[in-house]
């Protein structure tokens, strides 16, 4: 991953700058191994929120299917590195986590650290 | 003592069937109404991550010479126009001969007059000219639209509401047409659900919420899919239900025809999320209770649900979970089917298309079929569901509805006796 960061520092510093605005925090003390859920408390709508602000920022579409990829900062950087290079690889993470298809609960007695409801959907 | 409430009057415009005959034999056979959409204007469809929907293709405007009113509103509440002139023909209430006063109106509206806001916000920006907007325009996008022009058509001059909970709007608005009548503030109530917003922005909307179905855009027949392990999204769907209510006295007085007693309701909130629903449902169970609790029956009484069942991951699996902490093992034994699998999500009126579903099995004994229920998912296995038709009396059945805003609603309907 650290890498792929270097090769593209331009990317890192969009992706920093619009995750910095969407939370309203400093780039700064952001971190690629903060995990969007359990670091920075994003629920399932939040996310997909913030997927939207960095498709409006990378002019790109993300699908449904890529949402499992996007973890952490890293993961996002590393993402749109691989989406937005010229040869570009497609990519295909594991099960996505829109709305539509958020993780599955768990009962709260084995709910794990959230500081926000998170990954719940209803329609 | 507080008046008893029965349901004596259905009518319907959905995907599958503008009218209740034909509606009721399309999903006795499993008839799935969704289709592709074909576009939306100018719009490519290919821009849209979902393509999808169940859409009322059979509608036709009744001539004006019958119907002064429908030219008037928007398809919402054409749709609710139609659905409440079946249901009072349906049962037999000679409005000339009752009294308006005693007549109420409740409407439940998710989206409400989202074609002409659109049309009429889109003419405004791209010719800069105010007065291009329509006369027309307020009164018709104001959200009580629909439960006014059926005051108007049927002349109905008792309590009229709109009751706007998102997807869970007409179970609230059947729900506070059964209390008017049990308050005495009416004998009978037009108890309407209806939405039409499968328009280019509503419809962009729920796709960049990531809450419809995208993975079966060629096979949409395939993509409302409750409790199937393939499920991912809901469908949206459009159309409208009405049921007429009356106090027992009523009906009894006018020898009515009667599908079913209507004896619980529940309303609660979450109070949680504004789209997620709470993980383990017990705010789901919880509202089930309370609806028993207000019908005087016990969860050993139950043997039908309609679910809410909109085809989500987790929003199917929490209402089972939330089924189950009421039922246990005996959830097994209920029959449970998910009227959307028909006809989508029709949003403002799913939960009065469901009552009508629960009313005809009620009245019938016939459960339509669930389709599309191929893998079920063990995590929210429900053996009483089935992809044929079931055949068995029921005497006391629910109809679930969540909406956004975090809120759940129940009503309970009994057999009549």
């Amino acid at each position: 991953m650290k890498s792929s960061l270097k090769k593209s520092p331009e990317i890192r510093q969009l992706v920093y700058h619009t995750l910095g605005k969407y939370l309203r925090l400093d780039p700064n003390a952001l971190n690629p191994e903060d995990s969007l859920r359990d670091d920075l408390g994003l629920d399932s709508l939040q996310t997909i929120e913030l997927v939207y602000e960095v498709e409006s920022a990378f002019d790109l579409q993300i699908p449904d299917e890529d949402f499992g990829r996007l973890t952490t900062i890293g993961a996002v950087i590393l993402y749109l590195d691989e989406r937005t290079r010229p040869e570009g690889t497609s990519l295909s993470g594991p099960q996505a986590t829109p709305l539509a298809t958020a993780t599955r609960p768990t009962p709260l007695a084995k709910k794990t650290k959230s500081r926000t409801p998170s990954k719940k959907s209803r329609t | 003592m507080a008046a008893r409430v029965v349901i004596t009057g259905l009518g319907i415009v959905s995907p599958i069937g503008t009218d209740i005959p034909s509606f009721w034999k399309a999903a006795l056979k499993g008839q799935t109404g969704i289709t592709a959409i074909s576009s939306f204007g100018d719009f490519p469809m290919e821009s849209y991550r979902s393509r999808v929907a169940g859409q009322v293709s059979a509608f036709r405007l009744p001539d004006p010479s019958e119907d002064k009113f429908s030219s008037r509103v928007d398809r919402y509440a054409q749709f609710a126009l139609a659905a409440t002139r079946e249901a009072i023909q349906d049962s037999g209430l000679d409005l000339e001969q009752e009294r308006a006063e005693r007549i109420g109106v409740m409407a439940g509206v998710g989206m409400g007059g989202m074609m002409m806001g659109e049309r009429e916000l889109t003419t405004l920006y791209q010719s800069h000219k105010p007065h291009r907007v329509h006369p027309n325009f307020i009164p018709t996008i104001t959200l009580n639209s629909a439960s006014g022009i059926l005051a108007l058509a049927f002349g109905a001059k008792g309590p009229n509401l709109t009751i706007s909970t998102a997807c869970s709007s007409s179970i609230h608005s059947i729900g506070q047409a059964m209390q008017a009548i049990r308050l005495n503030q009416a004998d009978v109530v037009i108890a309407s659900g209806a939405d039409a917003s499968i328009t280019p922005l509503v419809f962009a909307g729920f796709c960049s919420l990531r809450a419809l179905s995208t993975k079966y855009n060629d096979h949409p027949d395939q993509a409302s899919r409750p409790f199937d392990r393939g499920r991912d999204g809901f469908v949206m769907g459009e159309g409208a239900g009405t049921l007429i209510l009356e106090s027992l006295g009523h009906a009894t007085r006018r020898k009515a025809r009667i599908y079913a007693e209507l004896v619980g309701y529940a309303a609660t909130s979450e109070a949680y999320h504004m789209v997620i629903p709470r993980e383990d449902g017990s705010d789901i169970a919880r509202t089930v209770n309370l609806a028993l609790k207000d019908a005087g029956v016990s969860p050993s009484q139950v043997d039908y649900v309609n679910a809410h069942a909109t085809s989500t991951v987790v929003g199917d699996d929490v209402e089972v979970r939330g089924l189950r902490a009421v039922f246990g093992k005996r959830l097994n034994t209920i029959m449970v089917n998910a009227t959307k699998s028909l006809i989508g999500h029709t949003l403002g009126a799913a939960g009065a298309i469901g009552t009508i579903v629960s009313a005809l099995s009620i009245q019938t004994g016939i459960i339509h079929p669930t389709v599309n229920y191929d893998d079920p998912d063990p995590h929210c296995a429900l053996p009483g569901l089935s992809t044929k038709v079931q055949k068995k009396s029921v005497r006391v059945g629910l109809v679930n509805a969540f909406g956004f805003g975090s809120n759940n609603a129940v009503l309970v309907l009994k057999k009549f006796s």
